[in-house]
């Protein structure tokens, strides 16, 4: 009898537990694709499993599938003056400029503390091919962009998984454009040109 | 492909058992942010492995027991802070073991099972699962959960005990 009150006991004991637990997160991610190569059907599923924290927590990868933008890749596209710009104006950037690695120097206007704060220094770094891979203090990212004019990037596809660590949030759903700034800072921005971060050479 | 809870895609197994998985990974951990990885990753792989997945509920439970696993390995690995130390920095609202109802000393006791005899209660008083459930989901012989079990009520019958001698002395 001790035992089975026990055991009831232990069963609510659980139950309370479990009524406190959080809700699952979820977050639709419009602008992100899986990459693969066949198109599939959007998956709902990525409202569930997709999570965007603010900076800490795990944001999973999968995604909805769109179609490919007109121009994919780097290599190729124009645009723009291949000369620095003056202070305090910003210019469009050519594909090879943004070839190469970056690591953030501000994200929405406030410095990006260096090391300690990351197990290392977050980085992202565009190819000539239309990929990139990327780095965000804790987990690995990859995936492709697509880059074209004038000074318009877009990220198409990614996949990563983000555990729960101090995570910087490379801004691969929100970005429009990208532009050169001050010092050859890459700034990019979102849909209504707000700087979401501002990268600077690695 | 017939799966044992009816579901054919991934997307409406998440939205009908995500929440559920959530909860199991919660009362695992009683840790949220470690509950959400946890479940996060486990769907994620479900979601990877979905076309050959048969049974998604006993699926998920495995991949959320096995992340709990991983989760209390890492947790082993960081720097130990004592409990005094955690309390004065959050500023947290200390469980006491000898409070009095139905929680009180349970909430004490339970988190301080060690992992393995913790999960099986939890399969087999949260979840209602029968011992050869649990042993497939925890990857053990049945005699070891058996085991575990029964030492993890005979260590809460003690320290009970225990506690009501002192309350009543």
């Amino acid at each position: 009898m001790i035992d089975d009150k026990l055991e009831s006991d232990i069963s609510a004991y659980l139950r309370e537990v479990a009524d406190r637990s959080p809700q699952l997160s979820a977050h639709p991610a419009p602008n992100i694709r899986r990459s693969r190569k066949r198109a599939m059907p959007v998956l709902a599923a990525a409202a569930v499993v997709l999570v965007i924290g603010a900076g800490f927590g795990l944001r999973a990868v999968v995604s909805s599938i769109g179609t490919p933008g007109p121009t994919s890749g780097a290599s190729g596209e124009t645009l723009g003056q291949p000369a620095l710009p003056p202070a305090g104006q910003t210019t469009a950037l050519t594909a090879d400029q943004l070839v190469g690695r970056w690591e953030p120097s501000q994200l929405q206007g406030q410095p990006v503390l260096p090391e300690p704060v990351w197990e290392s220094m977050p980085w992202i770094e565009f190819s000539a091919e239309g990929t990139f891979s990327a780095w965000d203090g804790c987990n690995n990212a990859r995936g492709t962009y697509t880059f074209k004019q004038p000074s318009s990037l877009t990220f198409d596809s990614m996949r990563s998984k983000f555990l729960g660590c101090s995570n910087f949030p490379h801004p691969y759903e929100a970005t429009r454009t990208a532009r050169l700034s001050e010092g050859g800072l890459l700034t990019m921005m979102d849909a209504a040109d707000n700087s979401l971060v501002v990268y600077r050479r690695s | 492909m017939a799966r044992d809870d009816g579901s054919h895609s991934f997307e409406s197994f998440a939205a009908a058992h995500g929440q559920q998985l959530m909860r199991l990974a919660y009362v695992l951990t009683e840790d949220a942010q470690a509950a959400e990885d946890i479940t996060q990753t486990a769907l994620l792989r479900m979601h990877q492995r979905w076309d050959s997945i048969r049974q998604p509920q006993s699926y998920g439970r495995r991949a959320i027991a096995n992340g709990v696993i991983d989760h209390s390995r890492r947790r082993s690995r960081e720097v130990l802070v004592t409990s005094d130390i955690l309390v004065h920095l959050a500023g947290a609202d200390v469980p006491d073991a000898e409070e009095p109802g139905l929680a009180g000393p349970l909430r004490c006791l339970i988190p301080a099972l060690p992992p393995r005899q913790r999960m099986a209660l939890v399969f087999r008083y949260y979840e209602q699962l029968e011992i050869p459930e649990i042993a497939a989901t925890m990857g053990l012989r049945q005699s070891s959960v058996r085991s575990a079990i029964a030492r993890a009520l005979n260590t809460l019958r003690t320290e009970l005990a225990a506690i009501d001698r002192r309350t009543t002395a």
